[in-house]
């Protein structure tokens, strides 16, 4: 459900009317004139149980507002928790025994923080193939880290947040994104930075990708305007690539990316257009189509980038996961975030973030 | 993809996995980083070593880390007949594979390749229902060297422990002879007190040759308070270096022989050419004592002549000290710094002179040598480097 208040009451008065004994997932626009003090203040007082981000902006029904509030509620919630100082290397989580089959986990993390993939190998190896992944990097349009995610306990930078519920889930995981250029290797790498790419300078490789495909010239003062449309795909045996974005480049060369980069991992420079894109974003809802009986709403996480490369058209994508999901007799709200790494674990595989990707869960 | 663009992917992504190999000398990160990288690329769903550990087939590592143990009833023959294949192959999950799965596995294959040594490496994946034999045959040679670098780990986790298991004991054994050597020192002042109170209270009552034997049990008595001291100083050096000052060694070296009382028979000459340096002053004190002590101790000649000296080598210096004494036949010329080892029956000698000597220069990264020819004289050499 959407909701454009700057009323924490208000909210309030929709989660006690419409999600009864739900756990609530708030996902709220960076640009939102809500007081986020108050409304988890009011949030506690009424004792609702809840975990939250803020994005870019959010998703509800083929729109994209820079301002609101998505809530999306969970039934048969086990479970919810907070992780903090992902930027050291000790943090912990708390580990829940889970109980019976089809559960799922979902999680909203700081996208800038530098430990995301490390949280993600964390979680996998707490709870492994026994559950699905579904969940959203959050934090700022300008891609400076903020606090971005919030429980009962406040609002937190270098942080995460998740729900476990023992429900059906179905998960679709696209990106659109075809190969220009390579295979290269990243010869140099330290966590999100790439530094080198076939022992060269990563940024005068990048460059002369670029100009041989487009004739472009890729510099530090214009770099995400056209890295965006040249992200990196690292090639997986059974599907397809898992993408990272490069997102600015800084003075020694290094090609700075949202998500780790293992030193010598292999990579393929993608590139796309609106109809790639928008086939994938289809690609993505068809997979979900009958892997559930009666879902009940689907949260789209949906690169931010994505909406920054396809401008005036990105509304297509969500009209194209609209059409496909909601072709069925029984129309689900479909709602969700413009979010920094989506993270997801196609199904019951291995737990990863992703790029520049549109993942689709469906509940119920 | 063409088959050709396959070929290279292929290859370039056996590159990818042998560069993750042996990452670290721990086991563990050893583990996560080749074996989380493979878990991605092939998207599989969990993997485990078992390995036989104090003759008990044991889980040493798990993607994912919490086992669900209460699912497994492990039959280690199970394991130990997989282990008898010495081959790499896949099989479809069943009984077997859950009897010794530590996680409860819903259908699908693993994929199980010989550690030899260091075991059996399982690879789940709940979608597959085979691993190829192309896919195997292409990570065998790579897991063969990961098995070779899981070696690698136990050996340097077993030479850390035992590092740490010396260290510990040297020093307990440090500790236990400084506790000995400082609470006999005190009944030895006693025992020294008392025997002077003997002489000089009984002086009319003891004749000669008692006098004698009182002057005997005072000269062992000095024998060990000697012998006490070395080993407290022998037993602290490494507690007593820790401060570091610049030091002119010229100064430190004559204001320690004006310290010891140089009989009047003995010349020292120090070269000019003694640097400034950044060390212990106590332990250069000790260092240049006990050889300047040992030179006087163990000279025959009636001018006993002793020269101190050093020259500039890469990152430090060699110093010398060199006398005219009695010499040393090149048979002795390492036991002579082993700790208790005499070479003559120097009453006033505890034997671990030079040995405190060795212990200070090798503490100070540096090397001892002597170089000697009896009835001529000696030269020990050192080396110290700049810190």
């Amino acid at each position: 459900m959407y909701l454009n208040t700057d009323q924490p009451l208000k909210v309030i008065e929709q989660i006690q009317t419409t999600f009864t004994n739900q756990t609530m997932v708030i996902s709220v626009a960076e640009a939102s004139s809500i007081d986020l003090f108050e409304l988890i203040s009011e949030l506690n007082k009424a004792g609702i149980q809840y975990i939250g981000g803020i994005f870019p902006k959010v998703i509800s029904n083929n729109k994209v507002y820079n301002e609101g509030i998505i809530l999306s509620g969970f039934s048969n919630v086990k479970h919810t928790f907070l992780v903090t100082e992902l930027d050291r290397i000790d943090f912990e989580i708390e580990h829940f025994e889970l109980e019976g089959p089809n559960q799922f986990l979902f999680t909203f993390a700081d996208g800038l923080t530098k430990n995301l993939s490390l949280y993600l190998d964390r979680l996998y190896n707490n709870y492994g193939g026994s559950l699905a992944y579904f969940g959203a990097g959050t934090g700022s349009l300008t891609l400076q880290q903020i606090p971005s995610i919030f429980n009962k306990d406040g609002i937190f930078q270098d942080a995460a947040v998740g729900l476990i519920s023992s429900s059906d889930i179905a998960l679709g995981v696209k990106h659109g994104w075809k190969k220009v250029s390579g295979p290269f290797i990243v010869t140099k790498a330290d966590q999100n930075l790439v530094k080198q790419i076939n022992w060269q300078k990563a940024f005068e490789v990048y460059q002369t990708i670029i100009k041989q495909h487009s004739e472009k010239e890729i510099t530090a003062e214009n770099f995400f305007e056209i890295s965006k449309a040249y992200p990196f795909g690292i090639l997986k045996d059974s599907s397809e690539y898992v993408v990272r974005d490069p997102i600015d480049v800084n003075e020694n060369g290094d090609l700075i990316c949202i998500g780790e980069v293992i030193e010598n991992t292999v990579v393929d420079i993608l590139n796309g257009d609106a109809e790639t894109l928008i086939n994938a974003a289809t690609e993505a809802a068809k997979e979900v189509l009958g892997k559930i009986t009666s879902p009940k709403h689907a949260y789209v996480s949906d690169c931010i980038s994505r909406v920054l490369f396809l401008e005036e058209e990105y509304e297509k994508e969500l009209l194209a996961i609209s059409e496909q999901i909601n072709s069925k007799d029984n129309p689900i709200p479909i709602e969700g975030a413009l979010s920094i790494g989506e993270i997801s674990s196609f199904g019951d595989g291995y737990l990863q973030l992703f790029n520049k990707t549109v993942i689709i869960g469906l509940f119920n | 993809m063409d088959q050709f663009s396959k070929n290279i992917m292929d290859v370039l992504q056996l590159y990818e996995f042998s560069m993750a190999i042996g990452r670290s000398f721990d086991y563990k990160e050893n583990c996560n980083s080749f074996l989380k990288l493979i878990m991605a690329r092939k998207d599989l769903n969990s993997c485990w070593i078992y390995n036989k550990i104090e003759g008990k087939c044991t889980i040493t590592y798990s993607i994912p880390e919490k086992r669900q143990l209460e699912v497994m009833n492990c039959d280690e023959s199970i394991v130990e007949n997989l282990h008898q294949k010495m081959n790499n192959f896949s099989l479809p999950v069943g009984q077997e594979i859950q009897k010794i799965s530590p996680f409860i596995l819903n259908g699908g294959t693993v994929c199980v390749f010989n550690l030899k040594a260091s075991g059996l490496l399982f690879f789940y994946s709940s979608k597959r229902s085979t691993f190829t034999q192309l896919e195997i045959n292409q990570l065998s040679p790579i897991v063969e060297k990961f098995s070779y670098s899981l070696e690698a780990s136990d050996a340097f986790t077993k030479q850390e422990k035992l590092l740490r298991n010396l260290e510990k004991q040297n020093q307990e054994l440090n500790d236990y002879a400084h506790v000995v050597s400082h609470d006999l020192k005190s009944p030895l002042r006693n025992i020294e007190t008392l025997v002077s109170w003997v002489k000089q209270d009984y002086k009319n009552l003891i004749d000669e040759k008692g006098i004698k034997t009182l002057n005997l049990v005072s000269e062992n008595l000095e024998k060990m308070d000697n012998l006490i001291d070395d080993i407290l100083i022998h037993s602290t050096i490494e507690k007593k270096s820790t401060e570091i000052h610049t030091l002119d060694l010229s100064d430190l070296v004559s204001n320690t022989i004006s310290a010891m009382g140089i009989p009047d028979h003995v010349t020292i000459k120090i070269d000019k050419s003694l640097p400034i340096i950044q060390g212990n002053s106590f332990m250069m004190q000790q260092l240049f004592q006990n050889l300047i002590d040992n030179a006087i101790k163990y000279n025959d000649k009636p001018n006993c002549e002793i020269e101190i000296g050093a020259r500039t080598i890469n990152k430090g210096h060699e110093y010398y000290v060199k006398d005219n004494g009695i010499g040393i036949e090149k048979k002795y010329f390492f036991k002579i710094f082993e700790t208790f080892q005499r070479l003559s029956n120097n009453p006033k000698s505890s034997g671990i002179g030079l040995s405190i000597v060795k212990k200070i220069v090798q503490n100070n990264g540096g090397n001892i040598w002597v170089e000697s020819e009896v009835n001529f004289g000696t030269t020990f050499y050192f080396t110290l480097f700049n810190t």
